[in-house]
């Protein structure tokens, strides 16, 4: 069997990651979200801030989620059984 | 114009469903995970379009127009919604690879030792996926009767007969093949309308906003319209939402179709992208808001795209209808395709404990498929006897007492039979309770109740307490076992 190919894994990106999403959910919901979100003003491209507000929250997830995927931070590990049938 | 282009759409989507078949064994595996074969492509618009249905679609815009800003919530849970998926979904590929499994149900079922287990959250997803199985053949009977002219029940069902035959003979390679061309035309006409459309009655983006600063305020923040969206209400069905997501049968299931464990949390990590295709469909609710005479159900789109005041109203009306039938079809094929798997895996071998061969196991699939299809149908003729809020209500709590049986089950060792069972016995168990006192019995639902809480929500609450309880007060599970699981 071919060894378990380990990739560099900063553990404390991994330990880091859920309380950021944590954070954001938080980010979206009360108090946070009426306080932060809840405005017209002010406005992006035209668009009011309780929308915009959201697009940025997801931009921020996005970015965070690349990150963690690119630096394998979760879960990386790949098995040589990955393959289609285990 | 639209109806040729219906036709050719619905052809398209037959002969690419039943070629993508073709490329597989067509045995049991390749029939429900496609062989674990599907790269990055098809696993974008696997989890893309299966997600965006009809009713995200049609419903989107009719809820600007109802409460405001609350329609932002589809885009504010949708924002964490996959990153469960990130952290769990590669652990999940691998060991569904290693052990063969093929659905949520199996999966938990051997995780926790428990064929009851298996067989009671399969029996539990087919009741929560039918509700949305209704709304994805009103969806096509709607955009069938406006652009045809027929009853919605036919148009449902001629819709709906070329996926019951792609889904049957394509299996999960003809959901998968079918729901990138599906995908592909959602993503492409409703960005396309969604500037479009404003650009031409307003301006712009910028000044239909303007007008609607002017003219509705209340609809750009909450708690929008009366009687309006509390803060707690809000933040409950984004919580709830965020929670549930990834519990879907169908969405959890995706994870065994990925080619390796990467590719899962690739899915999720592109998964925005498709996400903001929700940004034109509050465009074009806030673009109806301020016409006069727009309707407000859901044929508000279909009202809207051939509005007077548009140029080449007809070109738009022919695509929108096609961008629908495109989000009910992919949803309502993952639907199919989902139900029949979770029916005969996790009800018939699992939970029946029926000694069954591969080719019998994939006919009763494909019967499975004309089974749940004849179903959807069926509720649909019966669809103006029962309350769709009260079928999505019920849905909704479904998939979420889910929860702890996953998460625990897949990241704490002490997690076992008892406690699995114990939990989510009581946590559906509760869930149907409350809802037949809510139908029933008023007074009783207000005393079990008081704060008027989300029926998924308290039912969850106490499958969590009694599943971790439990799980302390008995003994874990032999180290053996759980080293399958990466325990």
């Amino acid at each position: 069997m071919t060894p378990r190919v380990t990739p560099t894994r900063p553990a404390y990106l991994a330990r880091l990651a859920p309380l950021l999403f944590v954070a954001t959910t938080a980010s979206l919901v009360w108090p946070l979200y009426p306080w932060l979100g809840n405005h017209v003003e002010p406005r992006i491209l035209g668009i009011p801030w309780s929308l915009s507000y959201v697009i940025l929250v997801i931009a921020v997830n996005t970015a965070a989620l690349v990150a963690l995927y690119m630096l394998r931070a979760v879960d990386a590990s790949e098995h040589p059984e990955d393959g289609p049938h285990g | 114009m639209a109806s040729a282009l219906i036709f050719a759409y619905l052809a398209c989507s037959l002969v690419l469903g039943l070629w993508a078949g073709r490329r597989g064994s067509g045995g049991t595996d390749d029939f429900i995970t496609g062989e674990r074969s599907f790269g990055p492509v098809l696993m974008y618009f696997v989890m893309g379009a299966m997600v965006f249905s009809a009713y995200a679609l049609l419903g989107t815009p009719q809820r600007v127009m109802a409460k405001g800003s609350d329609a932002f919530y589809a885009l504010a849970y949708g924002a964490v919604a996959m990153v469960p998926l990130f952290f769990f979904g590669a652990k999940a590929r691998r060991i569904g690879a290693r052990e063969r499994m093929f659905t949520q149900a199996e999966f938990f079922g051997r995780r926790y030792n428990s064929r009851r287990l298996t067989t009671v959250m399969g029996l539990a997803s087919l009741l929560a996926c039918l509700p949305y199985l209704l709304v994805q053949f009103k969806g096509a009977g709607v955009v069938m009767q406006q652009v045809l002219g027929w009853s919605p029940i036919a148009g449902a069902a001629a819709v709906y007969a070329v996926v019951m035959v792609y889904v049957m003979f394509g299996g999960m390679r003809g959901v998968g093949w079918t729901n990138v061309l599906q995908g592909v035309l959602m993503l492409i006409v409703v960005w396309w309308l969604g500037l479009a459309i404003p650009q031409q009655l307003f301006g712009g983006i910028g000044p239909m906003f303007d007008r609607v600063i002017a003219e509705q305020p209340a609809y750009l923040t909450l708690p929008g319209p009366g009687p309006g969206t509390t803060d707690f209400q809000w933040s409950a069905e984004v919580l709830l939402s965020i929670l549930g997501f990834t519990m879907w049968p169908q969405v959890f299931m995706k994870c065994f179709t990925a080619r390796n464990a990467r590719l899962v949390q690739h899915s999720a990590v592109v998964y925005p992208t498709f996400l903001l295709f929700l940004i034109p469909l509050f465009f074009l609710g806030y673009a109806a808001l301020l016409l006069p005479g727009a309707p407000r159900d859901e044929r508000v789109l279909l009202w809207l795209v051939h509005h007077p005041l548009l140029a080449g109203g007809d070109v738009m009306l022919a695509f929108f209808s096609l961008a629908v039938l495109a989000a009910s079809m992919s949803t309502g094929d993952a639907l199919l395709h989902g139900g029949s798997s979770i029916f005969v895996r996790d009800v018939l071998v699992r939970g029946l404990g029926l000694q069954l061969g591969e080719r019998t196991q994939t006919w009763i699939l494909r019967g499975s498929v004309v089974v749940l299809a004849a179903l959807g149908l069926l509720l649909m003729m019966v669809a103006h006897h029962v309350s769709l809020v009260d079928l999505l209500l019920l849905a909704y709590a479904v998939p979420v007492q889910f929860l702890p049986i996953v998460m625990l089950g897949l990241y704490w060792r002490r997690a076992n039979r008892p406690s699995a069972e114990a939990g989510l016995y009581l946590g559906l168990g509760s869930v149907i309770v409350l809802f037949a006192a809510d139908k029933l019995a008023p007074g009783l639902y207000a005393a079990l109740n008081p704060l008027g809480l989300q029926i998924g929500v308290l039912g969850l609450a106490l499958n969590c307490l009694v599943m971790v309880v439990v799980a302390l007060l008995t003994p874990p599970m032999a180290p053996d076992h759980l080293r399958r699981f990466e325990l």
